[in-house]
């Protein structure tokens, strides 16, 4: 049972556990984090560890402390003459004044841009240049050793020298004013730009909320079972699933988060998962790769000392999620009591504020196996066992991770062409409604429209198109690929990783590095108008190559053997291979394979090959697309 | 983990790299040229700043930065660790 309570004039509600928590939809996060000062000002919310090896935490805020040195800032900004409706851009290494700059902008109305601060790779000080044009904030927020990479990098800024000042939020601290009036912000009002990590020439900032955010902590808070969080977490803070699903999600729950530096867990993993056990840390959030590199790197005998029984969450998002991974950590760290069913996969985009789908606290993880062919056809239909095919020409089976269960209601799937919606265990594009889903992208009224605003062929309207291809079993969701990725052979949707599984199986006594497959008549941007241009057609396999030196004939052979099981395996008959030097497929920085610009190498013949073998008449479509 | 840092010669040194390098591409350290970049063999960054932290657990020492190495092998590696341990003596 909850009961309510005005507690220095914003609502709180309380729970069974004694938690309080923001009313209802038109709370603010000003309003929650008031809630909890008030409430629980001593209770110590976020601490920050710079160092894992030290195993020192340095920082450390209670409720009473953010939300005071949070008005600090608000007021600060508020005297120096800034405005609800302006941006602020937050450029901060992780930790916890990043947290009370977040929270100041909230207070005083202000657009919280969060991003790296400007030191690193050139690609990174270019996005960020990008960010800044297209965000024009009005001030700066920083700390103060960050603040002489800032003022210079903003130097070069053209148009921004003078213009955009750049504050530190410790000199705010002095000016705090001290019969304040907080500046009435509404549940409607932007409280973020969240930039997602698209092209450095076209940014998208996507406009979220007070409202957004407090929803989607609400789903995420239910998912978990709603308890008073303890977690532990790398992820940086100037993305959407670190701030939210790590360092929010703590505030809203009333919970404590022990904050780690990215590079840091990169460096140690073993270092989260010591803190996870030595702080007794429940709730945890990463992407694949995160409980992919624990499970390969941590040692037995480091394993022996951990405790992973107190986890009761493990939530894995933002990229596929890999069966194999799930199954290869449970495994390896049952000796420590880390629980395969603490294991939460969930789906979500920053354009739904983060969170679409979620497995419940209280249930494992579901993994189908489903009839390959059926699934190319855009069907789910689940096999028994392993699903192991046997008959000549058959697709093998596939298995599917759920990333858990929707809200009843706020996922249609539909037929990304027609716009038809599908129906259940059919495939489409997930199409995504309700209160979690943001305002659209900044400045780009017309992308804005397309992407936020889509309608189906039967007139329902306000849709956010995902350009993710899904399915539901009930209310299940299950993620199958990107519209943009998915390869048509004769009318069946391929899934990219799937073939690059299969090209891998051929490596035969080569050593075969990361590959790549695309259609050679991809759906060019897909995004927007997941509709594209699809044709029926060839397709592409770049297979990076570990040594420099092959003889030619081992090459020849291989490339015959991966095209055999193409047209065999999953009828794709027009096959054109090649292969390169294994540091030419180019991924993320997490690892993920980008076809996109790996078709546009091929198309520009920039890819080097070491040997190639095309389709017929491929050569000819090359010189036309020139 | 080493506390201070200590003498180790450069062949030392590449064979531990190597077969750090091995561990992390999963596959045997013989297969490793000690002069191709990693990168040729798929390494990413991620594992690459975690070579990073075990270098520091295993030789000592400290990256303040990440270093800016541009495509390097292991030998590359190898006789950069080799000055960075000698003037840290």
């Amino acid at each position: 049972m909850t009961h309510n309570e005005t507690v220095n004039g914003v609502q709180a509600e309380y729970d069974p556990a004694g938690n309080v928590h923001g009313n209802g939809a038109d709370a603010t996060l000003g309003d929650i984090l008031s809630a909890r000062a008030c409430q629980h000002p001593e209770r110590e919310a976020l601490a920050f560890m710079p160092d894992v090896k030290s195993g020192i935490i340095r920082d450390r805020l209670t409720y009473g402390q953010l939300g005071q040195h949070a008005r600090d800032v608000a007021a600060g900004v508020t005297a120096l003459g800034y405005r609800a409706g302006q941006r602020a851009l937050l450029l901060f290494p992780q930790g916890l004044d990043f947290a009370e700059a977040f929270f100041g902008c909230a207070y005083a109305g202000l657009i919280a841009v969060p991003a790296p601060p400007p030191e690193g790779s050139r690609a990174s000080r270019e996005r960020l240049a990008g960010l800044l044009a297209d965000a024009q904030p009005a001030l700066v927020l920083t700390d103060d050793a960050t603040a002489p990479a800032v003022l210079s990098w903003l130097s070069g800024q053209p148009g921004a020298t003078g213009t955009i000042p750049c504050i530190t939020a410790s000199s705010l601290a002095g000016r705090a004013v001290p019969r304040w009036t907080p500046p009435a912000v509404t549940s409607g009002d932007l409280a973020l730009l969240q930039y997602t990590s698209g092209s450095t020439a076209e940014p998208k900032g996507v406009m979220v909320t007070h409202g957004n955010l407090v929803a989607n902590l609400r789903l995420a808070h239910t998912f978990m079972g709603r308890p008073r969080t303890r977690g532990c977490g790398w992820l940086p803070l100037t993305h959407d699933m670190g701030l939210i699903g790590q360092f929010l999600i703590t505030i809203y729950a009333g919970g404590w988060c022990l904050l780690l530096p990215p590079l840091e867990f990169a460096k140690r993993p073993y270092r989260w998962l010591e803190l996870m056990s030595s702080y007794g840390a429940a709730q945890a959030i990463g992407p694949n790769f995160a409980y992919d590199l624990c499970a390969r790197t941590v040692s037995e005998e480091r394993i022996a000392t951990l405790d992973l029984s107190r986890w009761t969450m493990a939530i894995n998002g933002a990229e596929p999620i890999d069966p194999r991974t799930l199954e290869g950590f449970a495994k390896k760290f049952a000796p420590a009591g880390f629980r395969p069913e603490a294991f939460a996969p969930c789906y979500g985009l920053a354009e739904a504020t983060l969170f679409v789908s979620g497995t419940p606290h209280d249930q494992p993880p579901v993994v189908t196996m489903v009839d390959g062919v059926q699934l190319a056809l855009g069907r789910f239909v689940p096999v028994e066992g392993s699903g192991a095919t046997g008959a000549a020409g058959a697709v093998q089976a596939r298995a599917l991770v759920s990333s858990g269960t929707v809200v009843a209601g706020s996922v249609l799937i539909v037929d990304p062409r027609s716009r038809h919606p599908r129906g259940d265990r059919e495939v489409g594009e997930i199409w995504v409604t309700g209160s979690s889903v943001a305002k659209g992208y900044w400045g780009q009224p017309e992308l804005t429209e397309a992407v936020f605003n889509a309608r189906t062929a039967g007139g329902q309207a306000g849709y956010l198109r995902t350009g993710d291809l899904g399915v539901l079993d009930g209310e299940r969701l299950y993620v199958t690929g990107r519209i943009k990725d998915v390869i048509i052979v004769r009318g069946r949707n391929l899934y990219p990783h799937d073939l690059e599984h299969a090209v891998r199986d051929q490596a035969g006594d080569l050593r075969f590095a990361s590959t790549a497959v695309f259609a050679l008549d991809g759906a060019d941007g897909g995004g927007a108008d997941g509709g594209g241009a699809y044709r029926d057609g060839d397709i592409v396999v770049v297979q990076g190559l570990q040594r420099s030196r092959h003889e030619p004939d081992e090459l020849a052979a291989a490339a015959a053997r991966i095209k055999h099981h193409l047209a065999q395996d999953w009828g794709a008959d027009r096959a054109s291979v090649i292969f390169v030097r294994a540091s030419t497929i180019s991924k993320t920085t997490s690892g993920k394979i980008r076809r996109v610009h790996m078709r546009q190498l091929f198309l520009r013949a920039a890819l080097n090959p070491v040997y190639e073998s095309l389709a017929p008449g491929v050569s000819g479509r090359l010189e036309e697309m020139k | 983990m080493t506390d201070s840092p200590q003498l180790h010669s450069l062949a030392e040194i590449r064979s531990w790299l190597r077969e750090r390098v091995a561990f992390y591409l999963d596959q045997p350290g013989e297969s490793i040229e000690p002069d191709v970049p990693l990168t040729d063999y798929g390494m990413n960054s991620i594992y690459g700043v975690s070579i990073l932290g075990d270098i520091e657990d295993e030789f000592g020492v400290e990256f303040e930065t990440i270093p800016t190495w541009t495509h390097p092998s292991i030998n590359h590696i190898a006789k950069y660790l080799e000055s960075m341990l000698a003037s840290a003596r």
